[in-house]
């Protein structure tokens, strides 16, 4: 097992530098795909476009109802932190929320045990777990969500890359828990509410057909004079550290308004037009009381998840983004009244109202699992696109005997992310040997490895958190009155490795 | 102007009052679990000559090291004065996607919304524009010159209008590229609208539009001087919230902007203009929680009784604006002014009434008799939608905006703990809304930070919903029917960790500290830099917040003065690379 991570860990290098480090002699000879190790596969491939889906939600999940009941018959992985069992060899349902109509999803999911968010101290919602940290009341010194990570990289978009939206945010709340951070100050990632917002922003600018008119073709030639004038910006070295991070923003906002605006003209060589769709929103815009509010017109939350999953799909297809995040706080068909947005607060124990409710999220992100496997990826030229994606579905709040607990966390990844992750298992990364208190593997482990399957390197990554690696990494616990200062000691040189077992 | 005996006899009281509280506190303070952060200064009465905790290392500094882009604010003004109202009102549909950008009290700095939707957002305000001025002869003529009506656009006329409007859009003379991409424009294939608004779309797409980059000129190693151009810029944002005027323009062209007494002419001159006047009642009404009254129409009938409901949110506001035209601008007035005059411009009726005077009429003033006082006790900030006051609320808001003290929110578990402890509805109709709060908050988790809290609130008891002084509460019941009278207690003390409470009878008396204080005077200092500069204060801003601080403080200078002074420093033309 060492052995391999230590494989995986000096996988982060691109084609050239393999190439080169491979010895002059075999520059003429690209490697066998298949002979070499899935992540350096997946980046020596080249130019294939790997998506990303990140499902988070709040208000926890007692994972009795997630995880399979009872534990048996697991299998010893490589290494003595790793148990398995193959998903197709559970007899019937595996539990209250993966029932038997995940069955035809198991060959591209995996349900994970034992990813916790290593905290120290302090339990409770955390607002920044998808920047692989916990700490609520800290949270605007922690990094990158991965979703901002993925967004922003240069190796995931490419200056060439035609994509109209870098990150798309869909929420139904007030904020999607995506941001960025600079100096200790968060920012807010802007988010959709809403098949309309998500329609317009996605394929609003798409062309229609016929010839651009010559005010297109001003606004071409104007905004690539802004980005040009921000370029030469860029490297002014009298502009401060501040500003520079300010510019970032700024370039990365009319990078995107490009691509809108040669869209409009030409289709911006994008092999889409406009797609019809019924869509069930009428109005536009953020509001908290969404769906509820009556205002958003909205009669039906099953149709209107269903146009999101036709539009993250047709939007995958085409290449208008990779990356997309979903925050919700639905959880059933009724879009008025007091059970369908908000819930109620401190139900995850034992609770078989809250399953029920997280349930029908999981059982959308199945459903655009299913339209993904079941769509050929033609932007890749072969496999479903789900071969080429992950869908990851988590949520705030892990559990044990009692709510608030930031260990254990949901984890449910549907895809093979472009070839780096296996999937067919229920992974258990409990420590089994360390036996002192079953807290497992650091929750941004597998939030490494969805950034990595995209194609960002660790070296990037790691930029992002508490200057240890990506997100924050305690190796102690001091919670519920139980302190065992060695908890995660054992992952304190792979913490910022991706997963093993599953890559 | 404040009787000097008076002040002294004041502190001398809350000297003698703050060594027998003193025991009390510290071992109040004992069970703070350090979630409530206290502003950093604390000498506050101590002396009669009142000290601030800046601390002035080299008079030489500069702090500034990041420009921002437009506000919201700033850029419709940047606008309404280069193009006029209708071309403001033409852009409205995009300027709705724009977010309000605010300073977040927490974080001490600037919030703005900087992403791909406000990118495309200017984007779209910038096409609007452009179509509303070439679409109109007139509007068309006055910025490109009657010479864009011709069949032929000359070179000339390019160039007349680069000279002219460039310099007004982008605050500084066109760059070589720019002026080159500007004449490609007009060489280029289209109809002469086409191009017209294809070179105003440009300009107004500009960074060096919607941001106030600073470069400067490399001075020493990470020293740099701001152009005078910049420096203008950043005086004109700082003083009216707006893009430099011709005079100001003019000045800089002609180099009559290099002097510190030529740099405070204009600043004198642009303090005092419609924008200068409305930017500074912005930063009072911001300081003192007066930007947003509450929406009163779910108030009780019975409470509402004899008040004129109409208009009385704008009213309110309306009437503070005034208050501090008067004192700031037509009275010059000082900090004491501000937080101790008694006189009320109410000429809402409903308004005149919860002051409890006639309205006003021909603009003259009326005197306030009962205990009310200032800027902080105007209704507004007292408001609230419901018949019990919001005492958590006006305790918080205060605690921080006026006395600089950082009030974490509460995370969802201490909430719920609040609710747990909370008395039962039927419960809370048999007790004042302080013992109703004094009782949900008393667990020691809770009373962490709401023994800071609460005492504001209790002392702002005195006045109901909408602002108007009581001595008994009404109750309401579950239906918003009138249940009791309960009287009510504005008792308290002002809550200093590590130092003495300080007993007051009311709000009033809070007033009283807040105007008399160390603390009341620091705070209200590092308000307006951070309302100006748009950035959180840091050590090297210590010398001009002092100054700043000695003339509010000790030198009784006007509110206008240690306003400039709180713009002309440093930071105006210098910058530093971090």
């Amino acid at each position: 097992m060492k052995k391999d991570r230590k494989q995986i860990e000096n996988r982060f290098f691109n084609r050239r530098q393999f190439l080169v480090g491979a010895g002059q002699t075999f520059l003429a000879l690209p490697p066998l795909i298949s002979l070499m190790p899935s992540l350096l596969a997946a980046q020596t491939m080249g130019g294939k476009k790997v998506r990303s889906v990140i499902y988070n939600a709040s208000l926890g999940i007692d994972k009795q109802h997630l995880d399979p009941d009872p534990l048996t018959s697991l299998i010893q992985g490589p290494g003595h932190s790793v148990y398995y069992k193959a998903l197709n060899s559970f007899s019937g349902p595996i539990s209250r929320m993966i029932d038997s109509s995940f069955v035809p999803l198991y060959p591209y999911m995996n349900l994970i045990k034992g990813l916790s968010l290593t905290g120290g101290k302090y339990q409770g919602h955390s607002s920044c777990f998808i920047a692989g940290a916990h700490s609520q009341l800290r949270d605007p010194t922690w990094g990158r969500t991965l979703d901002v990570v993925m967004e922003k990289s240069n190796t995931v978009y490419t200056s060439s890359d035609l994509v109209v939206s870098k990150g798309v945010r869909i929420s139904s709340e007030n904020g999607s828990g995506s941001y960025d951070t600079a100096n200790g100050i968060r920012t807010a990632s802007s988010y959709v509410q809403g098949d309309l917002s998500l329609f317009n922003l996605l394929f609003g600018n798409l062309s229609t057909g016929g010839a651009p008119s010559q005010t297109g073709l001003n606004n071409e030639l104007i905004v690539d004079r802004v980005y040009a004038d921000l370029k030469v910006l860029e490297n002014d070295k009298r502009l401060s550290g501040d500003d520079k991070q300010l510019l970032s923003r700024y370039i990365a906002g009319v990078f995107d308004l490009q691509k809108k605006v040669k869209a409009n003209n030409t289709g911006g060589g994008l092999s889409c037009t406009k797609p019809a769709l019924a869509l069930q929103v009428k109005k536009q815009g953020n509001g908290y009381y969404f769906p509820s509010d009556s205002a958003w017109g909205i009669t039906s939350n099953n149709l209107l998840f269903d146009n999101y999953i036709e539009m993250i799909k047709l939007a995958f297809l085409c290449d208008l983004t990779r990356v997309v995040v979903i925050k919700n706080m639905i959880w059933d068909d009724q879009p008025v009244g007091t059970t369908s947005s908000g819930g109620l607060h401190h139900e995850c124990p034992s609770s078989e109202t809250s399953a029920d409710r997280h349930k029908y999220g999981l059982l959308k992100m199945a459903k655009l699992a299913t339209t993904l496997m079941n769509t050929p990826d033609t932007l890749n030229g072969s496999g479903n696109i789900l071969d080429n994606s992950s869908i990851f579905f988590t949520n705030e709040m892990g559990g044990w005997t009692t709510g608030h607990d930031i260990r254990n966390m949901p984890c449910v990844i549907f895809g093979k992310g472009g070839g780096l992750i296996k999937t067919g298992n229920f992974v258990d990364y409990t420590n089994k040997v360390n036996g002192q208190y079953n807290s497992g593997r650091p929750y941004k482990q597998v939030l490494q490895t969805l950034m990595a399957s995209v194609g960002v390197s660790k070296a990037e990554y790691m930029l992002y958190g508490d200057g240890k690696g990506y997100g924050e990494f305690i190796e102690g616990i001091n919670q519920f009155g139980k302190v065992f200062p060695t908890a995660y000691t054992a992952y304190k040189n792979e913490h910022n490795d991706v997963l093993p077992f599953i890559t | 102007m404040v009787d000097l005996k008076k002040k002294k006899f004041t502190r001398l009281i809350l000297q003698l009052s703050s060594l027998i509280f003193m025991s009390l506190n510290m071992l109040l303070y004992n069970n703070c679990t350090g979630q409530f952060e206290v502003s950093d200064n604390l000498s506050s009465i101590d002396s009669s000559v009142l000290k601030s905790s800046f601390e002035c290392r080299n008079s030489a500094d500069a702090s500034n090291s990041g420009s921002h882009f437009l506000s919201k604010k700033q850029y419709m003004n940047t606008i309404e004065d280069l193009f006029g109202p209708q071309v403001l009102a033409d852009a409205s549909s995009g300027l709705s996607s724009l977010s309000n950008d605010f300073f977040d009290e927490e974080l001490r700095n600037k919030i703005s919304s900087l992403d791909s939707n406000s990118i495309q957002a200017y984007f779209v305000i910038a096409q609007l524009i452009s179509k509303s001025i070439v679409s109109n002869t007139t509007r068309r003529n006055n910025v490109f010159g009657a010479c864009s009506s011709l069949a032929t656009i000359s070179s000339a006329c390019i160039s007349a209008f680069i000279n002219n409007y460039g310099i007004k859009i982008l605050r500084r003379p066109l760059s070589s590229t720019e002026i080159s991409f500007t004449n490609s424009i007009f060489s280029g294939a289209g109809t002469n609208n086409e191009k017209l608004e294809a070179t105003l779309n440009y300009l107004l797409q500009s960074p060096f539009f919607i941001w106030k980059v600073e470069l400067g000129n490399l001075a020493t190693s990470d020293n740099f001087n701001l152009t005078e151009y910049e420096s203008a810029t950043k005086l004109s944002y700082g003083v009216t919230d707006s893009t430099p005027d011709d005079a100001l323009l003019l000045a800089v062209k002609n180099g009559l902007f290099k002097t510190d007494l030529e740099i405070r002419t204009q600043a004198e001159r642009l303090i005092l203009s419609p924008r200068g006047k409305s930017k500074v009642s912005d930063l009072l009404l911001h300081w003192s929680l007066s930007e947003n009254p509450q929406d009163l129409s779910s108030l009780p009938a019975s409470l509402k009784t004899g008040i004129n409901m109409s208009g009385l949110e704008l009213a309110m506001v309306s009437e503070t604006k005034q208050f501090i035209d008067h004192i700031v601008f037509q009275s010059n007035g000082t900090f004491q002014d501000l937080l101790k005059s008694n006189l009320s411009f109410a000429s809402h009726t409903g308004l005149a009434k919860i002051y409890n005077h006639a309205p006003i009429t021909l603009g003259n003033p009326e005197v306030i008799t009962e205990r009310r006082q200032g800027l902080l006790m105007r209704a507004p900030f007292m408001t609230w939608t419901g018949p019990r006051t919001n005492l958590i609320k006006r305790g918080v808001d205060f605690q921080k905006r006026i006395l600089c003290n950082q009030i974490p929110s509460p995370n969802v578990d201490i909430a719920d703990d609040r609710e747990l402890d909370a008395f039962t509805p039927l419960q809370q109709l048999e007790n004042t809304n302080r013992t109703n709060i004094d009782h949900q908050t008393k667990s020691p988790v809770c009373m962490s930070c709401h023994s800071a809290i609460n005492p504001v609130g209790f002392a702002f008891e005195a006045f109901d919903s909408l602002g108007r002084i009581r001595n008994q509460e009404q109750v309401f019941d579950l239906n918003q029917s009138f249940y009791k009278y309960i009287n009510v207690d504005s008792n308290s003390s002002i809550s200093r960790p590590r130092s003495a409470n300080i007993p007051i009878r009311d709000a009033y008396e809070l007033i009283d500290y807040v105007a008399e204080s160390s603390e009341g005077h620091e705070c209200f200092v590092r308000n307006v830099h951070r309302f100006i500069a748009e950035n959180p204060e840091s050590s090297k801003d210590g010398c001009h917040l002092n100054n700043a601080f000695e003339k509010l403080a000790n030198s009784n200078e006007s509110i206008k003065s240690v306003i400039l002074e709180l713009i002309l420093n440093n930071n105006l033309k210098r910058k530093i690379s971090n």
